[in-house]
């Protein structure tokens, strides 16, 4: 009786084993071809987008009127656009083809630009026409090389999420079999090969992440010594402990000490970054946390000039102010004779605790700060005021530097005007009386 | 005993008397202090109210200080012939007051309960609120005072003493410009996930390369597209992203986007202990912090 009933358990027992592993395979399986048809998906899209952008590409070289230029290179970005979505969406992440990327990007930043511009007054330049033979030939053999990696994917029944296992897998030498894999890398190196810069013509740049490298900054090398001397003097304190200081690694386009210690009197963390050559202040950081607030945010802009004493800054003024519940965010640009240079900006953070600054931002000051030339607009202000919408409320102006897209420095008539409950900053090109920029001022949102 | 009766009366008439004199003159809960652009709290709702009162303002009283404030404020300061600064200091503040009426703990309970309201002079305030529960509609027709009479102000409520003025927390965080809270949260899971053993300076650097990718031509251009990307970040791939993140990754990403870097311009970081990748290491380095080796 006792036999039969563990039989009987046994049975059941190893039943409800099969069928749950069998489940969960199945769920598993499930999942595996999931996630492989949107990397099919995407890569599918990936060759349409590219096809369709050749496509175009090869058309505007055969079209000659504006009118149907510039819609066909607005079709251009939008394509490369779609494409780089694609790419981004495969599972090659933890690869590097950023060349393939920024040459997608590229594309579309020239499309782009070619499309807003009236091509009646300012037709295609020759050596733009050899630009666009180019990067028809270009994306052409990019186009050529996905189109068979794609054959062999339908063909041979390749799977992404085996190239995404081998990826990712600890065991590199195995990379080399994947034929998804081995395919990616050649487009990526075939790109490389390229030589973009020629193929954009000299006057091309893009709006790409711009790297700092203080090559503006003057002064002697200081040594680790003077580093920790100067970090003290930036944060105000005088007696400190745990004091570590390190340098950059080789890689690094500047060279700059990693200060860090506890300042004896708080017990306060302080993190500092100094640039080697002269000893100018990149970053500092207090990382203490802030109790309930004592100080308003006018109280805080009170505290910033002695602080910005010890920084060799000049002529910074208050360009905007935020607080964050219990802390204030402060942002300093130099003004010379009247001219607000924003890319020379401090930026201060101040605890409202006990209205101490608890962080410094001066990299971006140091990067662009230099001697200028008086800055004078050629134009005036009534003639750029006439280039703002009629909709648009002016409320006030000033003469401003800015960075444009090109990260190039442009003076500015910067007008402040509503629309509604809106706020717009419009800026006016000083010297060409061409709209630069115009940005919606965004509230701060309540989370 | 009797003593003690009559001395509770006199406090009593004392209290009545304050309390008189109180609403007499235009009862102003401003705190001492200057008010600028982007400040938060109970002296920017009065302020708002008080322009709103006179016609300068019309946009919503949350108590934030924002360019629609801002201009309000000039133009106030313009047509009262003062100096047009846009920071309400004690000359502004005592012109405002003077000029408009400010219902301190009517408007303190809209913006609390998170009404809908607006405070024009000449309305009766009852039909300038929009409740934000429908339930409790016909609660508010009782008041029948207006933004406008001063003596309306029924004598019973409770005059602006400054203990009333109990500050209207704000339990949301305010968050920058350009990032959307959505972004802000998923920014914190990334950094959470990917360095939360680290150094404060660590995380801030981790939140850095982030967003200098979201930069960077080589990258996608959003915060998700550049997250999610598959096989950018070792916490997406094993979910550690969905861990909820501490107060230090939420800080860390705030400070990141203020500006500070101290990955130096990075767009990629490993763990030398853990990289499987062999091409990492022929990215130039540049800054080691803590476990992670941050190169471009």
């Amino acid at each position: 009786m006792i036999r039969n009933f563990m039989l009987g358990f046994l049975v059941v027992g190893l039943t409800g084993a099969l069928w749950w592993g069998y489940s969960e395979q199945k769920e598993n399986r499930d999942m595996q071809l999931h996630i492989e048809n949107n990397y099919q998906r995407a890569f599918f899209d990936l060759s349409e987008d590219l096809n369709k952008m050749n496509d175009k590409i090869g058309t505007t070289l055969a079209m000659n009127s504006r009118k149907s230029l510039s819609p066909t290179f607005a079709e251009v970005w939008k394509v490369s656009d779609e494409a780089q979505t694609a790419l981004a969406q495969l599972p090659f992440g933890g690869l590097n083809f950023s060349k393939t990327q920024d040459f997608l990007t590229d594309i579309g930043h020239f499309a782009y630009q070619t499309s807003i511009r009236d091509l009646d007054k300012k037709p295609l330049t020759e050596d733009e026409t050899r630009t666009l033979t180019n990067l028809y030939k270009r994306s052409g053999e990019i186009l050529q090389d996905v189109q068979n990696l794609q054959k062999d994917v339908s063909n041979k029944n390749l799977k992404f999420t085996d190239a995404e296992a081998i990826v990712t897998s600890a065991k590199n030498e195995s990379m080399k079999d994947n034929q998804i894999v081995d395919g990616f890398k050649s487009i990526e190196k075939s790109i490389d090969g390229y030589d973009l810069q020629s193929d954009f013509g000299p006057n091309f740049s893009t709006a790409d992440l711009k790297l700092k490298n203080f090559k503006n900054v003057t002064g002697n090398s200081i040594t680790k010594d003077e580093a920790i001397n100067r970090a003290k003097q930036i944060a105000r304190v005088t007696s400190i402990s745990k004091v570590k200081v390190s340098s950059n690694l080789k890689g690094s386009r500047f060279g700059f000490y990693n200060v860090s210690f506890i300042d004896n009197k708080t017990k306060n963390h302080f993190t500092v970054d100094l640039t080697k050559k002269g000893g100018h202040l990149i970053y500092l950081l207090n990382d203490r946390e802030i109790k309930s607030q004592k100080f308003s945010l006018s109280d805080a802009t009170e505290a910033i000039p002695k602080y910005l004493k010890n920084l060799d800054v000049q002529g910074l003024e208050l360009v905007e102010s935020t607080q964050y519940d219990t802390m204030a965010i402060l942002t300093y640009a130099r003004v010379v004779n009247g001219v607000t240079i924003y890319p020379e900006m401090v930026k201060v953070k101040v605890a409202l605790d006990n209205n101490q600054v608890i962080g410094l931002i001066a990299d971006e000051y140091h990067e662009n700060h230099k001697e200028r030339e008086p800055l004078i607009p050629t134009i005036s202000k009534t003639a750029a005021a006439d280039k703002i919408s009629k909709n648009v409320n002016v409320q006030d102006s000033r003469l401003s530097v800015i960075m444009n897209d090109l990260n190039e420095e442009v003076l500015c008539y910067e007008f402040y005007g509503t629309l509604d409950h809106d706020t717009f900053r419009i800026f006016i090109n000083a010297k060409t009386n061409e709209e630069e920029l115009v940005v919606k001022v965004q509230r701060v949102k309540i989370l | 005993m009797i003593f003690l009766k009559k001395a509770v009366y006199f406090i009593l008439i004392l209290v009545g008397f304050s309390l008189f004199f109180y609403n007499e003159k235009s009862v102003s809960a401003f705190s001492n202090k200057n008010i600028i652009k982007g400040s938060t709290g109970n002296d920017v709702i009065e302020l708002q109210a008080r322009l709103q009162n006179i016609g300068y303002y019309k946009g919503k009283i949350d108590g934030i200080f924002d360019y629609e404030t801002y201009w309000a404020l000039r133009n106030f300061q313009k047509n009262f012939g003062m100096n047009i600064s846009g920071v309400a200091d004690s000359h502004t503040k005592t012109m405002l007051s003077k000029a408009s009426h400010y219902n301190q703990k009517w408007v303190l309970a809209q913006v609390r309960a998170g009404n809908t309201f607006t405070y024009y002079q000449g309305v009766p305030i009852s039909k300038q609120v929009i409740l934000k529960t429908k339930k409790t509609a016909t609660k508010n027709t009782k008041p029948n005072n207006t933004g406008t009479s001063k003596s309306a102000t029924p004598t019973k409520a409770t005059p602006a003493k400054k203990t009333a003025a109990t500050p209207v927390k704000q339990k949301e965080t305010i968050i920058p410009p350009g990032f959307s809270a959505y972004d802000i949260k998923l920014l914190s899971n990334a950094v959470y996930g990917e360095a939360r053993g680290e150094s404060y300076e660590g995380q801030v650097a981790v939140a850095a390369v982030i967003l200098n990718r979201i930069e960077s031509t080589s990258f996608p251009n959003t915060v998700s597209g550049v997250i999610f990307q598959p096989g950018a970040f070792t916490a997406v791939a094993d979910g550690q992203i969905y861990l909820n993140p501490n107060k230090s990754a939420k800080k860390a990403v705030m400070d990141a986007i203020n500006g500070v870097d101290p990955s130096g311009n990075a767009i990629y970081y490993f763990n030398p202990a853990t990289a499987s990748n062999k091409w990492i290491w022929g990215r130039p380095q540049i800054k080691k912090i803590g476990k992670h080796i941050f190169c471009r």
